[in-house]
């Protein structure tokens, strides 16, 4: 299959986050709602949006902040559970071609959701990455502004349902890559396991650790199964 | 600048770095094993991000839960497109809980 022409991938990559905008607006107005509540000012929980932009630990870090967490561990806690970024960005490298100006900045918006998308609709165009990151970092940054200033009047979305918008779309991604009893085997232990895992530590640390093991069985397993294309 | 300001420099900083490390790995040059592992990754992360989300807050819940996911998997196998599985599946889970059925 020949990829689509690179013109127009920017547009494409930021049209394609589009249907999870409807997840990611009240969740960064969340976000900067208990940002507040627990303490943050307006810059610090904008800055935390716009520099971090990694929706789990900002989350965790504010969760951390109100039961008066120190910087050490803000810093570690925020590390481990971003750790997982590592394998987006290597298997990004293998298909994708990025140098300079450009990887330096596919790097800061390179989140799960982005992650997801270029992967299985970005053909390895580094402007699709782009614009599907630069998609959700417009709409998650303008959200935790709104967020923030309207802070105390705006509805929790988990308690109407929009959490689901996430897991829903990881499962859309998931679905038109498992083809085989290789794929199907990885996507079992590595959903079972990061299920079993969340029970016990935080959830970024269980995805990194389910997702390793469930890779790892999966590429050890003898080549019975031929990849799919 | 409040010292919390600092604290969030240093997350923004780790954050970045995990992030742009993965890029410059040199993952293209790898075969067998390696090669078979990051191939898999995306499943075992999409997998495991769908797991840790999943979960709702009681066995009907849970049922109605699954029932959207399992609409948005048939929708997108046969559309092919993401869109129309993800926005159906999420107006039935919605839609239910509106009615307070979940």
């Amino acid at each position: 299959m020949s990829s689509p022409p690179a013109s127009g991938a920017f547009g494409a990559g930021f049209r394609a986050m589009m249907p999870l905008w409807v997840g990611v607006v009240p969740f960064g107005a969340v976000y900067a709602v208990t940002a507040r509540a627990a303490g943050l000012g307006l810059v610090d929980t904008q800055l935390l949006s716009l520099l971090v932009f990694a929706g789990g630990s900002q989350f965790a870090a504010v969760g951390l902040i109100a039961a008066g967490a120190g910087p050490w561990t803000l810093v570690s806690t925020t590390l481990l559970i971003n750790l997982r970024h590592l394998l987006y960005g290597v298997v990004v490298a293998a298909t994708t071609e990025l140098r300079g100006a450009r990887r330096a900045l596919a790097a800061h918006l390179l989140t799960d959701e982005a992650f997801g998308m270029h992967v299985a609709h970005g053909h390895g165009r580094p402007a699709f990455l782009i614009g599907a990151g630069l998609s959700l970092f417009v709409v998650w940054n303008a959200a935790t502004l709104v967020g923030a200033v309207l802070a105390g009047s705006l509805p929790d979305p988990t308690a109407i349902g929009l959490d689901l918008v996430f897991p829903l779309a990881f499962l859309a991604l998931l679905a038109p890559l498992v083809r085989d009893a290789r794929t199907l085997a990885v996507a079992c232990v590595g959903g079972l396991g990061a299920w079993g895992l969340g029970t016990v530590v935080e959830p970024g640390i269980a995805i990194l650790l389910a997702a390793a093991l469930a890779a790892g069985l999966g590429a050890a397993l003898p080549a019975g199964t031929r990849e799919a294309p | 600048m409040t010292p919390l300001t600092w604290t969030i420099l240093a997350m923004a900083g780790v954050t970045y770095g995990v992030r742009l490390w993965g890029l410059v790995l040199p993952g293209t040059r790898l075969r067998g094993f390696g090669r078979r592992f990051l191939d898999l990754v995306p499943v075992a992360v999409f997998a495991a991000l769908a797991a840790s989300g999943l979960e709702g807050t009681g066995a009907v819940d849970n049922a109605w839960r699954l029932a959207a996911a399992a609409v948005t998997v048939v929708v997108v196998a046969r559309t092919r497109s993401l869109a129309p599985g993800l926005l159906l599946g999420l107006a039935l889970y919605l839609a239910v809980r509106a009615l307070g059925w979940a």
